[in-house]
């Protein structure tokens, strides 16, 4: 650092007194010894002394009891403080002491509490969800229309089977080959099986029953070598029209509901 | 009074005596104020700030570990808040200068002649016109009596840039009021 800059930043504590004798005697060498630093610290130091004469303290302007009420001001200050501090505080101790006077009552009062936030909190989740479960429906639908279509395929099958059946020459009986016929009653016999599970109508679950009784008799038994089997199977298609109520049945069913009277006065047929 | 009786006038206060911390308000309220206005330059905000700084010394009392002197620690929560102000102040400027020297009003309360005033006044606006940490040491070194050690605590700064920012200050303000030379006696 320069030596005149140096000297210089130490005016103000060689003014103040408050410098090791060194320094002090550093300063006072190169003040003898250079004009322009010299004339620097006197008009330091007449700043120095004015700036104190002039800048008073600006406490010695107030009063005694300006200051007295400083005092008390500061008091209230801090008082406010705490009263906002003990207020708050009064408030939690006003519950516990509730909690402590009246148990029966206050346990009352928080289990109530309770309820009732817990019933909003399930209604706020209900409000949430979504309306009804409108996704499953189709699928829903779709099974129940899976059924009818399943009902309609068996009936048209079983149509098919006792309409060959019935066509079939009986002199040809035994030379005809009937596996395919048999084949099919054995399948339409366990698809039977499933329908009959299924919530479907009670007239059309009891023309199932007939067509199973025919179809079971049809696999099981050797047609081929037994002639009576063949006619036994014929003529209870006749005696129980089943051809008629299939038709009908068939005709209906398709995804609506099985055509009960159609139903009723195919039996009231027989 | 001594140190070790600030000590125990101190502890006394932490354990919430409240006559003891009306000691400490008494002791240091002055100086407080003193130094308020050195930054704010009113009357107004001064008495504002020196009541709040002894509002938050009550509060953090407990926490007050003694590492510095009461007085450093005080006068910083003091130059904090005052520079606070100050900053509100600029970005507020919802004072009009007119207002600003009405509130400037030491020749108000203690009546002066006019080329006293007019020579405080000019100080007073030199003062204001250094940058804020020269301002703050020479506010603090000059014209409240503190340390430089005192003062580079309060400031977080070294004793060295205390003395280099009162110097400088010192030099800036002499050139502005240069007509103090001729006044002196």
């Amino acid at each position: 650092m320069n030596i005149h800059k140096n000297i210089q930043l130490k005016f103000y504590d060689y003014l103040t007194s408050d410098i090791s004798e060194i320094e002090r005697v550093e300063i006072e060498q190169h003040l003898s010894s250079c004009p322009l630093c010299s004339q620097e610290y006197q008009e330091f130091k007449t700043f120095f002394e004015s700036s104190k004469i002039y800048c008073k303290n600006p406490t010695e302007e107030l009063s005694d009891e300006y200051w007295m009420n400083f005092i008390d001001n500061v008091d209230n200050r801090i008082n406010s403080l705490t009263k906002y501090k003990i207020t708050r505080k009064s408030w939690l101790q006003s519950i516990f002491t509730l909690f402590r006077l009246y148990p029966k009552m206050s346990f009352a009062l928080g289990v109530s509490f309770l309820i009732i936030i817990s019933t909003v909190l399930i209604l706020s989740i209900r409000k949430n969800e979504p309306a009804q479960t409108v996704e499953n429906l189709p699928a829903m639908v779709s099974s129940h229309v899976n059924v009818d279509e399943r009902v309609g395929q068996y009936l048209k099958k079983s149509k098919v089977l006792l309409v060959s059946l019935s066509n079939m020459e009986s002199d040809n009986t035994l030379t005809d080959n009937l596996s395919t016929e048999q084949t099919i009653s054995r399948q339409l016999v366990n698809e039977a099986e499933f329908l009959k599970m299924q919530p479907i109508d009670f007239q059309a679950k009891r023309l199932i029953r007939d067509l199973v009784k025919i179809q079971e008799q049809l696999a099981t038994t050797d047609i081929q070598n037994s002639e009576t089997a063949f006619h036994s199977i014929r003529r209870r298609i006749y005696e129980n029209n089943l051809l008629f109520k299939v038709r009908m049945a068939e005709s209906i069913y398709g995804g609506v509901k099985f055509a009960s009277t159609s139903m009723q006065r195919g039996g009231d047929d027989k | 009074m001594n140190a070790p009786d600030e000590h125990e006038i101190i502890l006394r206060a932490r354990q919430g005596d409240h006559g003891a911390f009306r000691i400490l308000v008494e002791r240091y309220m002055k100086h407080a104020y003193n130094i308020a206005y050195g930054f704010v330059n009113n009357h107004i905000d001064a008495h504002d700030i020196a009541q709040e700084s002894f509002v938050k010394v009550y509060q953090s009392l407990n926490g007050f570990r003694g590492d510095s002197n009461f007085n450093t620690w005080l006068y910083r929560i003091v130059a904090n808040l005052s520079l606070n102000r100050l900053r509100q102040k600029k970005v507020n400027r919802s004072l009009s200068i007119d207002t600003m020297n009405e509130m400037m009003l030491p020749c108000a309360v203690m009546p002066d002649d006019g080329s006293r005033s007019e020579i405080r006044n000019s100080l007073e606006r030199a003062l204001h016109e250094l940058p804020t940490l020269q301002r703050a040491v020479v506010i603090l070194r000059h014209f409240n009596g503190l340390s430089t050690k005192e003062v580079s605590k309060i400031l977080h700064c070294s004793e060295g840039t205390v003395k280099t920012h009162l110097h400088r200050g010192l030099k800036k303000m002499k050139e502005k009021v240069s007509f103090l030379k001729d006044e002196v006696v």
